[in-house]
């Protein structure tokens, strides 16, 4: 009798960390979207559901009518490179730390034994590549980049007057420019702090204050053991 | 016993003998000597004084001058202060459930 109750203690032990690790998220899904007023409705939006749900709940809050998929990414914490629109890259950060609150409003660091759910708070940090990653240096960035502005306007002048041979290493020249006044001028986009449920898919996005026809949006979903 | 009579008393130059007229003499010729000396150098070097004088009342003015000078140059002009742009947050959430955090910038060509 002593021996068929340790048994049945092991088993529900057994099956309450095996829910608790079910529903801890395994990583984070991230799905890079470029929201625009015009053009046709929908979409190539990818199929899963949660994503589907998330985009169709935003519908009446967000005015853009298509949405055009950039890039998909999987990540379990840290620093990822997605590709955007016109060659533009984007580094993405996801850092969490799970935790689980208390009675009376406090919060203390997530245990798998209590069976339940953590809560994630979740720091989400979008910015163009090369971004500057130190305040100061903003000012000298945008000199440099008004002095790649001027050079390249220059070359552009050159290259409409001459049609001669150097016209290929010109246009080649021009394209450095371009890439080099992409670099500096990266700004940095999204940076926020927040909570998320396990499963859950949160809309994080940018766009211009007063409207902009055009917005980045950022389905993130922290997805379980079980897929979800 | 009263105490002026304790000093003078307990006073070893009191009980001193006096100097003799040949060591006395001496000894005043020694100081006279001396003051004179003394009176011929600082006769030889005054000439000296109103040229220091006139040369740390220079070195004043140039002094004075210098500082004034630099506080009248044009500052150099400090790079504008390249504020970060601004931006703005925003967090909702629809009837449906789903999360919107929704940042705003002044500037952004996407």
């Amino acid at each position: 009798m002593k021996a068929l109750r340790i048994v049945t203690a092991a088993v529900a032990l057994v099956c309450t960390a095996a829910s608790a690790h079910a529903q801890r998220p395994n990583g984070y899904s991230v799905v890079l979207l470029l929201g625009e007023v015009q053009g046709p409705g929908g979409g190539d939006l990818p199929p899963a559901p949660g994503i589907r749900k998330a985009l169709s709940d935003v519908k009446d809050f967000l005015p853009y009518r298509s949405y055009k998929v950039l890039d998909t990414q999987w990540l379990r914490s840290g620093m990822t490179h997605m590709k955007g629109a016109d060659d533009q890259e984007y580094e993405v950060t996801v850092n969490a730390d799970e935790f689980m609150r208390v009675p009376g409003g406090g919060m203390m660091p997530y245990d798998p034994a209590s069976g339940k759910p953590p809560a994630i708070e979740v720091r989400f940090h979008l910015q163009e590549s090369g971004a500057a990653t130190v305040p100061g240096e903003e000012y000298a960035r945008s000199v440099q980049a008004a002095e790649l502005e001027k050079q390249r306007a220059s070359l552009e002048i050159q290259l409409k007057n001459d049609r001669a041979a150097m016209v290929p290493e010109m246009a080649a020249r021009i394209k450095r420019l371009e890439a080099q006044i992409r670099l500096a001028r990266a700004r940095r986009l999204m940076d926020s702090k927040f909570e998320m449920a396990p499963g859950e898919t949160v809309v994080v996005g940018t766009s211009k204050i007063g409207g902009g026809d055009k917005g980045l949006v950022v389905l993130l979903t922290a997805v379980t053991t079980g897929g979800k | 016993m009263e105490l002026k009579q304790i000093l003078s008393e307990g006073d070893p130059v009191a009980r001193e003998p006096e100097l003799d007229a040949f060591h006395a003499d001496a000894m005043r010729q020694r100081v006279l000597l001396e003051a004179r000396a003394e009176r011929e150098d600082v006769s030889r070097t005054a000439w000296l004084r109103p040229i220091a004088v006139a040369a740390a009342l220079a070195v004043c003015l140039m002094a004075g001058v210098s500082v004034g000078l630099r506080m009248n140059e044009t500052q150099p002009i400090a790079p504008a202060a390249v504020t970060a742009p601004a931006t703005r947050q925003l967090q909702f959430a629809t009837p449906g459930g789903t999360r919107i955090i929704w940042t705003f910038h002044q500037e952004i060509d996407l």
